[in-house]
């Protein structure tokens, strides 16, 4: 089998040591570890794996958890029509499929191969394995599983694949694949106004009433388009820990600045004179902005929390702020709404 | 009230003041930041770039304004490629004057 | 308790007197963030020269609803000066607040 990987493998680990993070829609995250998974019903599948981008197939023989049982094992809810993320254990790398994909019976959470236990260049020890959608899906070194009301868009689509990962008649026909009922993922989100041509830039100075909205949006759209803003506090060390925690829980954009702030102990005080105004009356703080879906709220302010929690008890790890948008537009497509994340 | 925010390219901000006063837009706040996009900054050669400089404006205008504003802006720093930025629209509950010590809406 | 954010544009010359009125109110916890702006005015002319942006001073503060009125009276009294260029104060709901060091959705 060739191996293929977008991003650098983890280390290595056992699959009885191996901890996976699972999180229902609106529930706490909790892990279960490798051990645990393993106690479930094993089965074996022979299937192809499909490339489709590379134009590659192999059939192989996988033996795991069906990710069906893993799901109800685990108590892994989403909402009736959401969707599940499957993340990778390097933290960037993840993949989406859809209530109705994931329930199916072929979806497996591999951990030996034609035999073998799982090898580490394959994804081992606990890969996904989804022998009827494009390669992508089956998501290697497995390392968190989570709900969401919408579909978080995995990582293979913003880099511009296909939009459901869904395989081409010919692969479908050459090995008698059918595809499950009920529904796929999402195709992208492109709102109207995308699909047509964008305004012509006028070459001479744009006039007020030249700038007149070109899609009026009906008053119903607010409040309904389920954005969320949210400012971070926190701090400026944990600069970077926080790209890190946001990247892994699939929030990739944000904007970020540096302010001045301090919270109810109004500042820093020396030992030697504890009363009194305080000698440092602002300290320097990082000031991260998001602009999310409202299914990444939860997953967002977690990752900054863990991101930034000292967990020493003292103060000054800092504050989240969750704010409503009513319309988001991105500047170079024109995409309005939730595809303008 | 609405709160519109733009984050824009640091090189377009003269063009989109400008067309923002052609527009009736005269009061806003700048702010420089740092951000990026869907597209994890940028690589070029063999370096890479999490974080853009950006510049960020905040225009306060009647809710009826809003997508005058946000069309003004978006025609006028339009580039069409990655990194053009990010306008987005929120509900403010009221706004008040330091100088007539009034609220205004 | 709803929370309200209020964004208060200042003149960076009057942040001491702001912040002082401000503590002696009971409002401790707040953000500070240098920016660049303009109002309806669109800058100032000072003779032949146009400044078409200002420093400001821009302060957030969450505050608990009840006390929304106390703190935006605050400001509005602390720097004013009657003048165009006082700053303007934005009002903003927030839906949820977390505390970071507990992880409680409190302030």
């Amino acid at each position: 089998m060739p191996v293929i990987n977008l991003y650098p493998a983890p280390t290595p680990i056992p699959l009885e040591g191996l901890p996976i993070e699972v999180c229902g829609l609106e529930k706490p995250l909790q892990t279960v570890s490798g051990r645990e998974l393993a106690a479930l019903q094993s089965v074996t599948l022979t299937v192809p794996l499909i490339c489709q981008i590379f134009n590659w197939s192999e059939v192989v023989e996988w033996e795991g958890v069906r990710f069906a049982d893993f799901l109800e094992a685990f108590r892994i809810e989403t909402h009736p029509e959401g969707y599940y993320a499957i993340y990778s254990r390097d933290g960037v790398y993840f993949e989406t499929l859809s209530v109705d994909e994931a329930r199916d019976p072929r979806v497996l959470l591999a951990h030996r191969l034609n035999g073998e236990p799982l090898s580490e260049a394959n994804g081992g020890p606990l890969r996904l394995v989804v022998p009827f959608l494009q390669g992508y899906k089956s998501v290697k070194w497995v390392g968190s599983v989570r709900g969401f009301r919408k579909d978080p868009i995995g990582i293979k689509r913003l880099l511009g694949q296909s939009p459901t990962g869904q395989l081409h008649s010919e692969w479908l026909a050459r090995y008698g694949i059918t595809l499950p009922p009920g529904r796929p993922g999402d195709p992208p989100a492109i709102s109207a106004s995308a699909t047509r041509p964008s305004p012509a830039i006028p070459s001479g100075p744009v006039l007020g009433s030249l700038a007149t909205p070109s899609d009026a949006p009906d008053s119903t759209r607010e409040d309904q388009i389920g954005l969320k803003g949210i400012l971070a506090f926190i701090r400026p060390s944990k600069h970077q820990a926080t790209r890190q925690a946001l990247e892994a829980a699939g929030v990739i954009s944000y904007t970020t600045f540096r302010v001045l702030g301090r919270g109810r102990q109004r500042g820093l005080r020396f030992a030697a004179t504890p009363e009194g105004p305080p000698a440092i009356p602002f300290l320097p703080k990082q000031c991260f902005s998001l602009l999310i879906e409202e299914s990444q709220v939860p997953a967002a302010v977690e990752a900054i929390q863990k991101a930034n929690r000292t967990g020493k008890g003292e103060h000054g790890d800092g504050k989240i702020l969750v704010l409503d948008v009513s319309d988001a537009v991105r500047i170079s497509t024109d995409e309005r709404g939730p595809a303008a994340v | 009230m609405k709160m519109v925010w733009a984050i824009l390219r640091p090189e377009k901000i003269s063009d989109a003041i400008a067309s923002l006063e052609k527009a009736g837009f005269y009061a806003f706040t700048r702010l420089d930041v740092m951000g990026r996009g869907r597209q994890k900054g940028i690589v070029t050669g063999s370096s890479r770039y999490e974080e853009i400089a950006k510049t960020s404006l905040m225009l306060v205008v009647e809710d009826h304004e809003a997508d005058r504003a946000v069309e003004t802006l978006k025609i006028a720093v339009r580039t069409g490629n990655p990194g053009d930025g990010k306008i987005f629209v929120s509900p403010l509950g009221a706004v008040y004057s330091i100088r007539t010590k009034s609220r205004e809406s | 308790m709803n929370l309200q954010l209020l964004w208060a544009i200042i003149r960076p010359d009057k942040k001491p007197q702001v912040l002082h009125r401000l503590e002696t109110e009971g409002f401790y916890a707040m953000t500070e963030i240098p920016v660049y702006g303009r109002g309806k005015q669109r800058g100032i002319q000072v003779g032949s020269v146009t400044y078409d942006e200002l420093a400001k001073t821009l302060l957030l503060l969450t505050v608990e609803e009840d006390r929304c009125q106390q703190a935006i009276q605050a400001i509005q009294e602390a720097a004013h000066t009657g003048h165009p260029g006082d700053g303007k104060i934005f009002v903003q709901p927030v839906g949820q607040v977390f505390t970071v060091r507990t992880g409680q959705p409190e302030l």
